[in-house]
């Protein structure tokens, strides 16, 4: 119901003093609880690598009711054009939601429609989020593209920005594209707020509040508190985005053949 | 720093703090730390440090032999796709023109320049200049590269082509190999690659192939995939031991995984054995 509302409709609790939503926010959640599934991360990821054998890198996440499949291509050549800035990599991130994915079925293939203003929304904020972690200025004059498939929409769109982010992060690790580091996400529940984090560098590269969040009236200390939950649980995950990467079959085959040989070859 | 046990690092890891060490390729530095910025192997030689990933796209080095395939005719110049960041550029200077070495490139060869290469051939070349932004240039400067006629390609990750002295190799059960340097592997028989030498590179040799030696090449095309699958280093050795051990197979047989694994295991075993 509320994916309805038009762009310049406010809600009415914004209007109030921070002191006495504390309560109407409680009641919120309370509601909230009883009609939808609580379903964040705490339920439990799935992840796997080199899913798609013609792209450079690809990942897959099942997290919660969302599915989502990512597949990066790159760096590859650009066609000259003069809007590129040609000393660092151009990122192309392109969302799509399949036609079979959400509630109401969209129609036509991919290839028959053009992006539809959600689909632009949630890949500016991927691309937004992922950015500031690819070592751009190494491949000049090239392009990266990263294509996202949501296979299964969960309610709200709720957790979508969250499993695309860590799926790309782990695509991108997959293509060997040089990355500053991995970035985990996680979406803070009552509140619907996604934070993108880098650990290993301690920094959040994004912040996403969508329509439906109601995250407008917080108190900045409640904030600060949200955000450093958030933070504790994207470190979680990325410990095991890690795992996964490191002890992917790929890998065990090396540990038993490869390590003398790799040791052995000149390196000039 | 845990991995360091077992080699394996992911993006953002610490490698070290000391600054007496040089961070070689995937590796950045931030205030006299390096970390790692792919996912692959932490290798030490001397004082530098460098990540060795699995799967990446080619990086090129001046003297190296690379299959790629014409994707464009430019003015003066052909771009070649060597599954690299950038395509390769191979500039009319750096062929042989019929007619003689050291003739000037006038107006009438840049016309002619689609009857020497189209979009879409197969070539074999070598890196001349790499150049700052890791795009590379190519040379057929030699009666060994040229355009590639009648065999199988086979695309592995550049990584697993092991850098050695000759890169084409005549295997004694009479197939030619190219082993390029950023994966590409080019398999045909002895006869058509001796044949279009003499020719100067240009026009690939119709001939009809004999059934014996199309049964040896798609026998080595197969036991190619099956090493790469299981990432055993490519180089002629690696390449001749599988062929004997998968001799007491069907053909097609080695087309399947248990069979393909098991082939590559003893071809490790063998190349242990032999060192």
């Amino acid at each position: 119901m509320s994916r309805d509302l038009p762009d310049e409709t406010w809600d009415p609790l914004v209007f109030l003093e921070p002191d006495c939503c504390q309560n109407l926010l409680e009641n919120r959640k309370k509601n909230l609880g009883k009609n939808e599934e609580n379903t964040d991360s705490s339920q439990g990821i799935f992840l796997k690598t080199d899913c798609v054998n013609e792209a450079s890198g690809s990942s897959y996440i099942e997290m919660g009711n969302a599915k989502v499949l990512c597949s990066v291509y790159g760096p590859r050549e650009i066609p000259r054009r003069d809007d590129y800035d040609f000393k660092v990599a151009n990122l192309n991130c392109e969302f799509r939601f399949a036609s079979f994915s959400c509630f109401m079925q969209r129609k036509g293939t991919l290839s028959q429609r053009d992006q539809t203003l959600d689909e632009k929304n949630f890949s500016s904020i991927i691309e937004e989020a992922l950015k500031p972690s690819i070592l751009l200025h190494k491949y000049p004059k090239s392009q990266i593209d990263m294509y996202i498939l949501c296979i299964q929409n969960d309610i709200d769109s709720r957790n979508i920005i969250c499993a695309s982010v860590i799926a790309a992060s782990m695509a991108l690790a997959n293509a060997s594209i040089e990355l500053y580091d991995l970035v985990s996400s996680f979406t803070y529940s009552p509140i619907n707020m996604t934070v993108s984090y880098m650990p290993q560098l301690n920094q959040v590269t994004s912040i996403f509040f969508s329509n439906e969040s109601n995250g407008a009236f917080l108190s900045t200390d409640l904030f600060k508190s949200h955000i450093k939950e958030s933070i504790e649980n994207c470190k979680k995950v990325y410990s095991f985005m890690r795992h996964v990467l490191l002890n992917s079959n790929f890998y065990e085959n090396l540990k038993n053949g490869l390590d003398h040989e790799m040791e052995k070859t000149n390196i000039s | 720093m845990d991995n360091i046990a077992s080699n394996i690092c992911s993006p953002g890891d610490l490698i070290t703090t000391d600054p007496a060490f040089m961070g070689g390729h995937g590796i950045y530095t931030t205030e006299n730390n390096k970390y790692a910025s792919v996912v692959g192997y932490v290798t030490k030689v001397n004082n530098l440090f460098l990540v060795q990933p699995i799967k990446t796209r080619y990086i090129g080095d001046v003297g190296d032999v690379v299959v790629g395939r014409i994707t464009a005719v430019d003015t003066s110049r052909w771009r070649v796709d060597i599954n690299s960041t950038l395509d390769a550029m191979l500039p009319l200077t750096s062929v042989n023109l019929p007619g003689g070495e050291l003739r000037r490139r006038s107006e009438e060869d840049e016309r002619m320049m689609r009857h020497y290469f189209v979009e879409n051939d197969l070539i074999s070349a070598e890196v001349q200049n790499v150049h700052s932004d890791g795009s590379l240039s190519l040379h057929t400067r030699n009666l060994n590269y040229g355009k590639l006629g009648q065999g199988c390609l086979i695309r592995v990750s550049s990584p697993l082509i092991k850098r050695q002295k000759v890169h084409f190799v005549n295997l004694p059960c009479g197939v030619s190999i190219i082993l390029g340097r950023n994966g590409n592997i080019w398999v045909t028989s002895t006869s058509i690659q001796e044949s279009s030498r003499k020719n100067g590179g240009f026009t690939p040799l119709l001939k009809p192939v004999s059934l014996n030696e199309r049964e040896n090449i798609s026998r080595i095309c197969n036991c190619i995939k099956a090493l790469a699958k299981h990432h055993v280093l490519l180089y002629d050795t690696s390449i001749c031991t599988a062929f004997e051990i998968s001799k007491q197979y069907q053909i097609k047989e080695i087309l399947d995984p248990k069979i393909a694994q098991e082939i590559a295991e003893k071809t490790e075993i063998q190349l242990a054995v032999d060192s």
